[in-house]
């Protein structure tokens, strides 16, 4: 653009014009206007939070990553890269010490590099594990005859409420055997009962794990491939009937491409909750076979002077997390113009498992079914329940129910400590902590179910501003940081003026665990909340609140009257994941919590002081109380961990 | 309900907002260490009398930390002997932390009181806080009356421990030597079975490694590869030392790793089964271990068999036995109690502390004659402290061990570290 | 009772232009219909009087009160616009009863219970839903559901009413009985109402006054039989009246004694009612079926295309130099294919549009010159 005088006047009128039409109280009413909507407060609101509970901890988790943490790790950069760093400096050497470490590259090589090749095949192989398992039951459950299925599918969903380590104990219990050094040589419930002996690599390694997740996160994708098969327009393949396509053909060209976007979508979270993993692989690792990269960042955090280069694994995990959220945000915007929910077409004529003569074939695979499903979601308890009352682990000639019912201590260290060593149910430790990981998954299920709420209904309401669209991506990242990290930042929260009462090694109240639980939760578990709670908002006609808006009725009203009732049993999904995922979680809170404050700690306790049975006893209680809650919940509002998951 | 609601809102955001805010004036700590200096000038009368008036002006709690449960019961020992100090009224002792959770914790000591005293295992960890002025070292006046040695007093000794290399009874191993743990199978008497936990999670099995560069455990090990290969050890294009060719060898000849010395104590128990043509098991634990074996009997063809005795640990080996390390007593920076912390730290170090943290009635004692727990050893001069019938005294498990050198440890390079941690994920046997 | 005006009312999402730049006047009572093609802005239009939806700029006043000014950043909320407002889909809340759905907004206006009590009965008894008081929406027939949605709205007597395509749920047979009951309700009632429809006939028969919409632009504002004969141009022409209006190309030429034209070499006269300044070389004529005039002795012949007879009357189409027009005859007629058909254009309700423009120049007669 040429200068010239027209250019100057112009500007010097706009400038004018702009003073003489602005004025405060315009701004004022329109900031007021604003924020007369509930849905701009809450998103508002909930910038600063998301900014202050997601955002500023990633910052502050990068700019570690990039911070000398100690003085012996500035002692190390300063030997290998020649430097003269302090500690509190600001360095890119971390990142160099280990992604290509110069003294020495097989430090780089086997924990970095390694781990982190390995990690994604295991995650590659459970997401395959996932996706075939939960992807074909889903297309029995909503395209066959299949007989048992509302068994199957309460059943199945099991093993995503139970915490995935508990299937990782089970695994071992179920494998191990006199063959395998590593598990001792102990008899596991295979050899006993059939005298077979699987190889070490069925054992320990990275192919338990791919299992073992792959299993734990099946549920995960029946119920996303479900919902999309349950929801998708019948008519899309009746069409294709009419037209003289084939059942297969049918499958592969309509059906598929239908589901495609909901597969990959499933594969990419799965992916990231299975790469960063910790408690499969580290239980599953019994002969140091199989290092992830979850293992070796947290071998990094917790050794003297590597914290910073585990903060530069943790970025990187996160980055590949990021990058994941990205590619997933991207399908699942195409995927919404791919399903059609429909009301009024039927649902498509069922596929019948073995015709005729073969009608008995759908009871085969049904039973069939059913035991594989029942192997996964049963068994674990009753191995629980075994590994609780023999004397001697395995043996069961040493049955005895002391672990459960004596009132007498099983060990004075324990007690010394102030603690019970009793039988469980004599036991005020586990109790007390029991109560504390209730108390603590109610509110963060309250506070996680219920921002999710808002965050859904605001973002709802303002689908096209970039505030929602930050709001809502936002609440989803803490899905993808590792919870340890996550656990770290809050830790050392604990140590800022102000924040002191949140230390339970400064105020030595478990109250203050509770409550800095309560805090980390609440984020951590948001965003399948915010997920679930957008999806059952989006559900609703904007019609249905804006009748009550004319009638005067007031806006916590319209939420409390209008909203929650209608879509009752969605909403109380939102709360009913985080309460699950809670009650279960170790490795976020193992940093902000003594070793008595939640049963998950206990539980941990227990078991470093060698009382298996009673550490069994304690994974019993909270895989069935879960499972009761989530059976229970179910009954009672219909509310499901399927619709929490926002499939 | 929109109260509720809005109640929330503001403390929550209020709370998670304040970290962006709440960077207060970081502390110094100065007061701490001018503390501490003066407590290491003072008799005990005047130590005491320090902690006293400290604690009559205080209104907070005098705050322990550490990973021993012993801790407590010398709290409790303390309290009874200083009518200021009320167990569990103004004290706390938290003794339950995990190594690495109570190392981070102590970073944050650096701009915020914490505790007043730490007892600190990992001495390289130890060498940064002292340097960094973290935790501070307090010097009893009359630790030479204590019967301590002046090595003993940076950093200040609380307690020793021990691992050594023990196996189960029945399979009568035959360990004489160290290097039969190292080498390969086609040395005579090789022993291919080793029981270890990973560095990576067991800071002091790491210290234990590095304790083998050290030039004098070097020579030990020079002395016992003589003895084993009958040759004199050469540096090789391998190997530029013998404790490198050792440690070298030592990691690749782990067949196990266990989780915890605990379990590994566990398993060498009755139960313990070696299929035919196998080497029985070497573990390399906590002796301290021993006591949880002690409390524990089996009923096996209808005898009771107590599972201490079924474990094998006084061997003769040539080269050293296992590895006694400390645990250090410090003084935290931003203590609010420094003298009682020093006060305390001078406790641990005297007889009556001792045998009321370390004589606990549910081992086995020498008849009539008090003794301490397996594998907790007092760390000055004493005619009155005594020894368990299955345990050796301090001084023989000192003259069969490496011990840790704080003043070697201090050296050890970051490098180095990472070598023993790649060779450690680079074992392929276990 | 108010009057509702509209000034200079944008409305944008982004750089798609909803709504521009409308200016109207609703008088007290009067029954409106915002009419057009769907997407046209319409219901946007409503939103907005309603409060629902927030204009980009302009200004918006009920009666005498700014219940909208971007300049001076007013707002008023939707509540307290005392309107009330009919949804398309009824937007019945489905987990209360009929009785509650309606006296849920007297209970939040503060309404005394036995007032809400007499008030409910009272509509209810007004649109004949009493007996299902205790029913659930779900529980009801579309027709049901849709008074209960009236009743609902009535309760609070707003003093204007809004509708939003209210009848397009509903079967041909109801929609014709709820059109009768609406205008009843209208006088009944006696307050404004602003309605929205795709469909003509219905904002034909119901309105006092059509204002007709086309991409956020307001076409026409006028009575419907104006909107009818005499459209402002061929979009509202075209919009209104089924069958639709006859559109024949020509040429004009402005003489001293009318214009003269030229369609498809048939050499006619226009005879203006009013004055026409200027006139460029090519207008349209706008013919409504019904002055299409078939007779033995027409001036003009084409071949019959196809009959499409309805009963009461038959269309004709007729093909006219490759035109395709239609022609509305009473009774029954049949004519066979290509069969040759005589007709006159009658009526001195020909409408000359201007073809660039679109806009119409006038209303007049037409003279067919051999």
């Amino acid at each position: 653009m040429k200068l010239n005088k027209a250019t100057f006047v112009d500007g010097y009128n706009n400038f004018i014009r702009f003073f003489k039409e602005f004025s405060f109280r315009k701004l004022w009413n329109n900031t007021k206007t604003f924020f007369s909507k509930p849905a701009n407060i809450i998103l508002v609101v909930f910038s600063i939070i998301l900014i202050a509970g997601v955002i500023y901890p990633l910052i502050s988790l990068f700019f570690d990553s990039f911070t000398v943490q100690s003085l012996s790790e500035a002692k190390e950069l300063n030997e290998t890269w020649d430097l003269s760093l302090q500690k509190g400096d600001l360095t890119w050497a971390l990142w160099a010490n280990i992604l290509f470490n110069k003294t020495n590259m097989d430090f780089s090589i086997n924990y970095f590099w390694q781990p982190l090749g390995l990690s994604i095949v295991m995650a590659i192989c459970a997401c395959l594990i996932a996706v075939l398992a939960g992807g074909i039951l889903a297309f029995f459950i909503t395209r066959t005859n299949l007989p048992f299925k509302k068994f199957i599918s309460t059943v199945f969903v099991f093993p995503y409420i139970m915490p995935s380590w508990s299937i990782a104990m089970f695994w071992e219990n179920f494998f191990k055997n006199s063959n395998i050094s590593a598990c001792n040589f102990q008899v596991g419930m295979l050899q006993a009962m059939t005298g077979i002996c699987v190889p070490e690599w069925m054992l320990y390694g990275i192919f338990p794990c791919a299992m073992v997740l792959g299993i734990h996160y099946a549920p995960f994708a029946y119920i996303l491939i479900g919902g999309i098969l349950r929801n998708m327009d019948a008519n899309l393949e009746e069409a294709a009937t009419i037209l003289k396509a084939s059942r297969f053909k049918i499958i592969r060209r309509i059906t598929l491409p239908i589901v495609a976007p909901a597969l990959i979508s499933t594969v990419l979270l799965v992916f990231a909750s299975s790469i960063s993993s910790y408690t499969v692989p580290a239980f599953l690792n019994a002969n140091n076979s199989f290092t992830s990269i979850s293992i070796s960042m947290r071998g990094l955090m917790v050794m003297a002077g590597k914290k910073g280069m585990g903060y530069v694994v943790a970025i990187i995990l996160l980055i590949f997390s990021v990058i994941i959220l990205a590619i997933n945000n991207s399908l699942t915007k195409s995927r919404r113009s791919f399903t059609t929910v429909s009301g009024k077409s039927g649902q498509i004529s069922k596929i019948k498992i073995g015709t005729g003569k073969l009608s008995w074939l759908k009871w085969v695979v049904g039973t069939v079914i059913i035991i594989l499903v029942a192997f996964f979601a049963v068994f674990p308890l009753i191995t629980f329940i075994l590994e609780s009352l023999e004397e001697n682990p395995g043996d069961i000639t040493t049955i005895t129910f002391k672990y459960w019912i004596s009132p007498e201590s099983f060990d004075v260290r324990i007690e010394n400590q102030g603690q019970s060593a009793a039988g469980v149910f004599h036991n005020f430790t586990i109790w007390k902590a029991f109560g504390r990981s209730v108390l603590v998954a109610v509110i963060v299920a309250l506070i996680a179910g219920t921002f999710g709420i808002l965050i859904g209904y605001a973002v709802s309401k303002n689908r096209h501003s970039k505030l929602a669209n930050f709001v809502s991506s936002t609440a989803f990242l803490p899905y993808l940081i590792p919870a340890l990290s996550f656990g770290a930042i809050f830790f050392s929260l604990s140590f800022v003026d102000g924040f002191r009462w949140l230390n339970v090694s400064t105020t030595n109240n478990e109250w203050s665990a509770v409550a800095i639980c309560i805090l980390a939760g609440g984020i951590k578990f948001l965003p399948f909340a915010s997920r679930s709670g957008t999806n059952a908002m989006l559900q609703l006609s904007g019609e249905i609140e804006e009748a009550a808006i004319l009638t005067n009725c007031p806006w916590w009203k319209r939420m409390v009257r209008i909203l929650f009732p209608i879509q009752k049993s969605s909403f109380i999904s939102c709360y009913l994941l985080p309460f699950i995922s809670c009650m279960r979680e170790l490795t976020l809170f193992v940093l902000i919590t003594s070793s008595f404050s939640l049963i998950t700690n206990v539980l941990q306790y227990f078991d470093s002081y060698g009382l298996n049975q009673i550490s069994n006893a304690i994974n019993l209680l909270i895989v069935l109380f879960v499972i009761v809650v989530n059976l229970l919940v179910n009954k009672l509002t219909g509310a499901s961990i399927d619709k929490g998951i926002g499939g | 309900m929109k109260k509720t609601f809005g109640l929330m809102f503001t403390t929550f955001v209020a709370l998670a907002a304040m970290p962006l805010a709440g960077c207060g004036p970081k502390s110094n700590g100065e007061g701490t260490a001018a503390a501490v200096e003066a407590a290491s000038k003072m008799t005990l009368e005047e130590l005491e009398a320090a902690s006293k008036e400290e604690m009559e002006n205080s209104g907070e709690t005098f705050k322990v930390v550490g990973l021993t449960s012993t801790l407590s019961k010398a709290l409790t020992a303390f309290c009874e002997k200083y009518e200021w100090m009320e167990f569990d009224v103004n004290t706390y002792c938290n003794n339950s932390y995990k190594d690495y959770a109570l190392l981070t914790a102590l970073e944050q000591a650096d701009d915020t009181y914490f505790a007043d005293f730490a007892l600190v295992q990992d001495a390289r960890s130890l060498a940064d806080y002292l340097e960094a002025g973290i935790t501070l070292n307090y010097v009893p006046s009359d630790y030479k009356e204590m019967g301590l040695a002046e090595a003993d007093t940076y950093p200040l000794k609380g307690i020793h421990f021990n691992k050594i290399f023990f196996a189960n009874k029945k399979f009568d191993v035959n360990l004489y030597n160290i290097w039969q743990l190292a080498g390969s199978a086609d040395d005579s008497d090789h022993l291919n079975n080793l029981s270890f936990q990973s560095p990576v999670t067991e800071q002091i099995n790491m210290s234990f490694l590095l304790s083998l560069l050290d030039p004098n455990n070097q020579e030990r090990l020079e002395t016992a590869y003589k003895n084993y290969y009958k040759k004199d050890w050469t540096a090789s294009e391998n190997y530029a030392s013998c404790g490198e060719q050792y440690i070298t060898e030592f990691i690749a000849n782990v067949s196990k790793w266990h989780s915890s010395d605990g379990t590994a104590m566990k398993e060498t128990q009755c139960t313990e089964v070696v299929p035919e043509g196998e080497d029985p098991y070497i573990y390399y634990g906590a002796f301290a271990k021993m006591k949880d074996a002690a409390g524990k009997n089996y009923e096996i063809d209808g005898e009771t068999v107590n599972a201490m005795t079924t474990v094998d640990w006084a061997l003769e080996i040539d080269g050293f036995n296992g590895f006694m390390y400390t645990m250090y007593s410090q003084i935290v920076k931003n203590a609010k109690h420094p003298y009682t912390a020093c006060l305390y730290a001078r406790f641990l170090l005297t007889p009556e502390c001792y045998q009321a943290m370390c004589y606990n009635s549910s081992t086995p004692n020498k008849a009539g004659e008090p003794s301490n727990m397996y594998g907790y050893y007092y760390p000055c001069a004493s005619t009155t402290v005594g020894y368990n019938d299955n345990d050796w005294s301090k001084a023989e498990w000192m003259e069969k061990s490496i011990v840790e050198d704080y003043n070697f440890l201090k050296t050890i390079k970051g490098a180095q570290v990472n070598n023993i941690l790649a060779l450690v994920s680079g074992n392929s046997k276990a | 009772m108010p009057k509702i005006e509209l000034i200079n009312v944008t409305k944008k999402w982004g750089k798609f232009i909803a709504v521009n730049d409308l200016n109207m006047v609703i008088d007290d009572r009067s029954f409106i219909t915002l009419l057009g093609p769907s997407g046209c802005g319409k219901t946007t239009t409503l939103r907005m009087i309603a409060g629902l939806e927030t204009p980009t700029s302009g200004k918006i006043i009920i009666g005498d009160r700014v219940v909208f000014d971007s300049d001076k950043g007013i707002n008023i909320s939707p509540a307290k616009r005392n309107v009330g407002f009919l949804f398309q889909n009824y937007a019945l809340w489905p987990h209360m009863t009929v009785y509650k759905n309606i006296a849920f907004g007297l209970e939040n206006l503060k309404w005394k219970k036995d007032q809400i009590q007499k008030r409910v009965q009272e509509v209810m008894q007004m649109l004949k839903i009493e007996q299902y008081k205790d029913r659930y929406p779900a529980e009801l027939s579309g027709g049901q559901q849709q008074r209960v949605a009236i009743a609902r709205t009535l309760a609070p007597k707003p003093e204007v009413l809004f509708m939003d395509e209210p009848l397009s749920n509903l079967d041909a047979k109801l929609r014709g009985e709820m059109r009768t009951e609406l205008k009843r309700l209208h006088s009944d009632t006696n307050s404004t109402f602003v309605y929205v429809t795709h469909d003509q006939l219905e904002a034909m028969t119901l309105a006092t006054k059509i204002c007709l919409m086309n991409d956020g632009v307001l076409q026409q504002y006028d009575k419907p039989l104006d909107v009818y004969s005499n459209p402002a141009n061929l979009f509202v022409a075209d919009f209104v009246g089924n069958p639709t209006m006859n559109f024949i190309p020509a040429t004009a030429k402005k003489t001293s004694t009318g214009i003269s034209l030229d369609m498809f070499g048939i050499k006619a006269k226009f005879n203006p009612k009013n004055e026409i300044k200027s006139i460029g070389k090519d207008v349209v004529i706008g013919v409504r079926p019904e002055f299409l005039n078939i007779s033995p002795n027409g001036k003009l012949s084409g071949l019959a295309y196809s009959t499409l007879p309805a009963g009461m009357e038959t269309t004709v189409k007729i093909n006219l130099k490759g035109d395709i027009l239609s022609a509305v005859q009473f009774g029954l007629i049949d004519y066979k294919t290509d069969e040759e058909i005589k007709f006159d254009i009658s009526g001195d309700g020909i409408v000359l549009f201007d073809k660039e423009s679109g806009k119409s120049l006038s209303l007049g007669s037409i003279e067919i010159l051999k």
